[in-house]
């Protein structure tokens, strides 16, 4: 037939071999090989159609037929001509046989080029047998780009045999330094993408990917390989990672320079696999000692590096936490042995190690979350726990208590005078380590009372700082915390107001108080609680004490005062000693000293001071004591625990200080203190016993019923900022709240808790 | 049919009336046999200690069965070693009871199916705390809980006897509702040995302690 293969083949050949050796094709002849191609595929169509000429076979039949191609004759004609072509092209490509390197390679690029062309010369030709072997249901238009596909496959595997080790070859040998021709290597990469250029860039990962850049890539990692062994055999573990620093930025260089972009991410990652990832070990053995070592700059290198790698910093977070909690115990350790019991000092070696620490994660580990957070582990660790805690028995009160007397002498008047900017730096300092507090409860309850005595004794020194205290408490804790702390301030300042007007109000009325006289008036829960004293007072304060009742009933009526002596304090002056002494005395103190002015021969015995004033034996003995201590007074007889009602004491008429003012009041009475820590203690416990019960039944009162676990749970989150609860008490809390039927066991399950509404 | 049984008429209303009046004389009469007696002097309508003492011995079954507590259980009696007659009157004939013997096979019978039967033990067992305890008490003591623990249980459990050495040792004073509720779950669920013990569980407090003290007894005991 006439447009059969046989027919039709010899032209279309000597049309391709004019193609191929670059003789014209003209306009006429080109339409005459279209026409054969097209004539060809129609009539390959119509007698597929045609019954008359299918097979004696069922119709079902010839769709297989037709879809494996064996009734197809266009597919013989397909077949024909990429015969053609393989041949064809691969003879073409033999000349470069002899060819090498960069000569080889611009042969074969030219020749692509050439190719090119060629083939849209005759893809136009073959037009209609492309569109023809489309079968229903597959990829249009795809086997226009076989015959082109497979003449780049031809060529790759030729580049691919002579040419990539050398490629392969110069890169080597850049990285071991010496100078190559680098366009060279562009020029070959862009080939590599150049043939992959297609409407899908799927044809860039075929060439560029799979050959180029997967060799590419798998000569990089045995180098390297090789390279981090050798270097550490021979270097220092700092040297190697500066090694690391150098390549990684050579590398993202050549990338750059002559490697497609999209092979940074693969190429930096071989990297840090190889050079980190598998050393990993190396990098965790060495953080420790460069710790110790105190090289920040290392550190930081480490940091970088690890950082690359997934899950590359935890263990170095786990290393740092138990670094500084070491550091911290340490420090700690030292401090224990001379001073446990100096605020400041401990202050100073928590803060050393701290600060140093805070700096180290800001400049090497650049604040990162992690570090950050071992830093914070670490010191609670060390602040909570520590030689010094150890000592004083483990008692969780400890370091509240050091941490609440800094603060204390801070804000005290004294000898130095602390600016406003380092006061502020300090006071920053302290809500620093505050902030690690296992107990904060505890230390509000030291606070306060140190608060407390400032504020009576007229201690502060200085009231913004005070106030400034509180805020940064507030801040911290939340306004609950610092209430008590905000109302005693006021309180302290209205005082002074009352103070001022009663003045006025005894001028207004004529009332000459002899005395110089400050009154506070405190509000009775925002303070702590304060011993009673009873006694008789000496006749001029108990008349200054009547008028004031008088005044303030007027002012405010309705309101009980409670006369708080124990904390009030008075200066006296004397005559009976051999210098004009003036002391500063609480006005217990004074009031014995005072009933001295009419005792005979200057000596009274137990008895009588309780009788004239009116005072319980066991308040009277302390505060003679202190007097004893001062060397006022004088004993008559030995002082022991229980003493007799008949033992005398006399004034010392050789009563001798180096100071004219003479300040009575630091003496306290050892058993006082004790029962005072007693008391704290107890007190604690039963808040903390209410603030727990609290919480377990609003938490149910919402959630109404709650598993025991997840019960648990909630209450210590909540609690933890106060103080870390105990979970067995909590469980304990939980039992008693259940006996007072404020909750009970659900009946369908042990573990759960029912609110009773 | 019972011994004081009328004739039955064609009506079945009547019958049934009947029968239930038989019923109730019986039970009456049963009341009468142990009610009031002079040593108990509780007044006309109880059964006092020694009207019961005599009726378990009628039954066959000694004081410290478990089948008197099931007894007082059926009955819903409020004091222990005491009836009312409400209390009997209603409950023997709720059981269907007219005669010694048809009590003693109710018993064991109950006695059956509690062994089986997890729940209706819990009733009993929870039954036993408000019953065991004096009526205007909160709490029960901890010997009276001793005792009802061993009477309910006698040797099933092996870790009763490490309970009760426990309680004493420590000095115990009350057994607190929650905590005897829990004790039964305790039991019935924790193997001897403690394998399955949950730390994280809610038990009381009172029974982790115990845990506790077993397992540093038994570090004591392995480490000797």
């Amino acid at each position: 037939m006439q447009y059969e293969v046989e027919t039709i083949w010899p032209d279309l050949e000597s049309g391709l071999d004019d193609i191929f050796g670059e003789r014209r094709i003209e306009q006429k002849r080109y339409m005459t090989l279209y026409t054969h191609v097209y004539n060809h595929c129609i009539n390959s169509i119509k007698s597929l159609v045609n019954p008359a000429i299918l097979a004696p076979k069922s119709g079902r039949n010839s769709i297989n037929d037709y879809r494996n191609g064996s009734l197809f004759s266009g597919s013989e004609l397909y077949q024909r001509l990429k015969n053609y072509l393989e041949r064809t092209v691969t003879e073409a490509l033999q000349e470069g046989n002899e060819k090498h390197d960069e000569e080889l390679f611009r042969f074969y690029v030219d020749k692509w080029k050439q190719f090119c062309f060629y083939f849209k010369v005759i893809d136009g030709i073959f037009d209609c047998l492309n569109k023809h072997l489309c079968e229903p249901g597959v990829e249009v238009n795809r086997d226009s780009k076989r015959v082109l596909f497979y003449v780049k496959t031809l060529l790759l595997r030729e580049l691919d045999a002579r040419f990539m080790q050398g490629v392969m070859d110069l890169i080597r040998q850049e990285r071991d330094g010496q100078t190559i021709d680098r366009s060279f290597i562009r020029a070959v990469v862009e080939f590599y993408v150049d043939l992959g250029i297609d409407e899908n860039s799927r044809s860039l990962e075929r060439f560029y990917r799979q050959k180029f850049e997967k060799r590419f890539l798998g000569e990089t990692e045995n180098y390297y390989t090789t390279e981090a062994d050798d270097f550490l055999q021979q270097n220092s573990f700092t040297e190697y990672m500066k090694k690391i620093e150098k390549r990684l930025n050579e590398e993202a260089e050549r990338c750059n320079f002559y490697l497609h972009a999209t092979t940074l991410q693969p190429l930096s990652q071989i990297c840090e696999t190889v050079f980190i990832q598998r050393k990993i070990e190396l990098f965790q053995r060495d953080f420790g000692p460069l710790l110790e070592q105190e090289r920040d700059d290392d550190l930081a290198r480490i940091y970088q590096l690890c950082g690359r790698i997934e899950q590359g910093l935890e263990e170095l977070k786990l290393a740092l936490e138990r670094h500084i909690t070491r550091q911290g115990q340490n420090a700690i350790d030292e401090i224990a042995k001379k001073s446990p019991n100096d605020p400041r000092e401990f202050m100073r070696g928590i803060l050393e190690v701290h600060m140093r620490y805070k700096g180290l994660v800001s400049k090497s580990f650049r604040d990162e979350a992690g570090f950050k957070e071992a830093l914070d582990k670490a010191s609670s660790h060390f602040i909570n726990k520590n030689a010094i805690t150890k000592i004083a028995g483990n008692s969780s009160s400890k370091v509240p208590e050091l941490i609440a007397r800094y603060c204390d002498l801070l804000l005290r008047k004294s000898k130095d005078n602390i600016g406003e900017a380092e006061m502020e730096e300090q006071l920053q300092n302290v809500i620093a380590v505050f902030k690690y507090i296992e107990d904060k409860d505890v230390f509000q309850q030291f606070y306060t009372k140190m608060l407390s005595k400032r504020l009576i004794g007229g201690l502060s020194a200085s009231d913004t700082a005070e106030s400034q205290m509180i805020s940064k408490l507030k801040q911290m804790c939340g306004i609950e915390y610092t209430n008590k702390l905000q109302r005693m301030f006021t309180d302290t300042e209205l005082s002074k107001n009352i103070t001022e007007n009663f003045r006025k109000n005894c001028q207004e009325k004529d009332i000459a108080l002899g005395l110089d006289f400050a009154i506070m008036v405190l509000g009775y829960s925002s303070w702590p609680s304060m011993p009673q004293l009873q006694m008789q007072m000496p006749l001029k304060l108990s008349e200054t004490i009547e008028h004031f009742k008088n005044y303030y009933n007027t002012q405010h009526n309705g309101r009980k005062l409670s006369w708080i002596y124990s904390q009030s304090r008075g200066e006296l002056s004397s005559t009976g000693f051999q210098k004009k002494y003036g002391f500063q005395a609480w006005t217990a103190q004074m009031a014995v000293l005072m009933l001295y002015n009419e005792a005979p021969k200057q000596a009274l015995n137990l008895k009588e001071m309780m009788l004239q004033l009116n005072m319980p034996k066991d308040q009277l003995v302390p505060v003679v004591g202190s007097l004893l201590k001062c060397g006022d007074v004088a004993a008559g007889t030995e002082v022991e625990n229980e003493i007799a009602d008949t033992a005398v004491f006399a004034l010392n008429p050789n009563f001798q200080s180096k100071k004219i003012k003479v300040d009575l009041t630091r003496t306290q009475m050892r058993s006082e203190v004790k029962k005072e820590a007693e008391k704290d203690k107890q007190y604690i416990e039963e808040d903390r016993r209410l603030v727990t019960e609290a919480c377990i039944v609003r938490i149910m009162k919402t959630r109404k019923r709650l598993a025991h676990n997840e019960l648990i749970s909630e209450v210590l989150q909540q609690l933890s900022t106060r103080f870390t609860p105990n979970v067995m008490k909590v469980r304990t809390s939980i039992e008693g709240l259940m006996e007072r039927l404020f909750l009970k066991r659900a009946e369908d399950a042990m573990n759960v808790y029912e609110y009773i509404a | 049919m019972p011994p004081n049984a009328q004739q039955p008429t064609t009506d079945e209303s009547n019958v049934i009336d009947d029968a239930k009046t038989s019923v109730t004389v019986a039970v009456h009469q049963l009341f009468e046999r142990y009610a009031n007696k002079p040593a108990d002097n509780l007044g006309p309508d109880r059964i006092g200690p020694h009207g019961v003492l005599e009726l378990l011995e009628d039954l066959g079954i000694g004081s410290t069965d478990r089948k008197v507590l099931i007894l007082a259980w059926l009955l819903k009696a409020k004091i222990q070693c005491e009836f009312t007659a409400d209390e009997w009157n209603d409950g023997l004939v709720a059981l269907g009871v007219v005669s010694i013997d048809d009590l003693r096979m109710v018993l064991e019978k109950e006695e059956r199916i509690l062994e089986k039967d997890a729940s209706k033990l819990k009733t009993l067992y929870r039954f036993t705390y408000t019953f065991g305890k004096p009526e205007h008490h909160r709490k029960m003591d901890c010997e009276t809980a001793i005792v009802y623990w061993k009477i309910l249980f006698e040797d099933r459990y092996a870790l009763l006897d490490a309970w009760t050495l426990f309680l004493r040792v420590q000095q115990i004073d009350v057994i607190k509702s929650d905590v005897w509720n829990l004790v039964l779950e305790f039991f019935e669920q924790i193997d001897a040995n403690l394998s399955n013990y949950d730390d994280e569980a809610a038990w009381p407090v009172l029974l982790t302690d115990f845990v506790e003290h077993i397992r540093k007894e038994k570090c004591a005991v392995g480490a000797a």
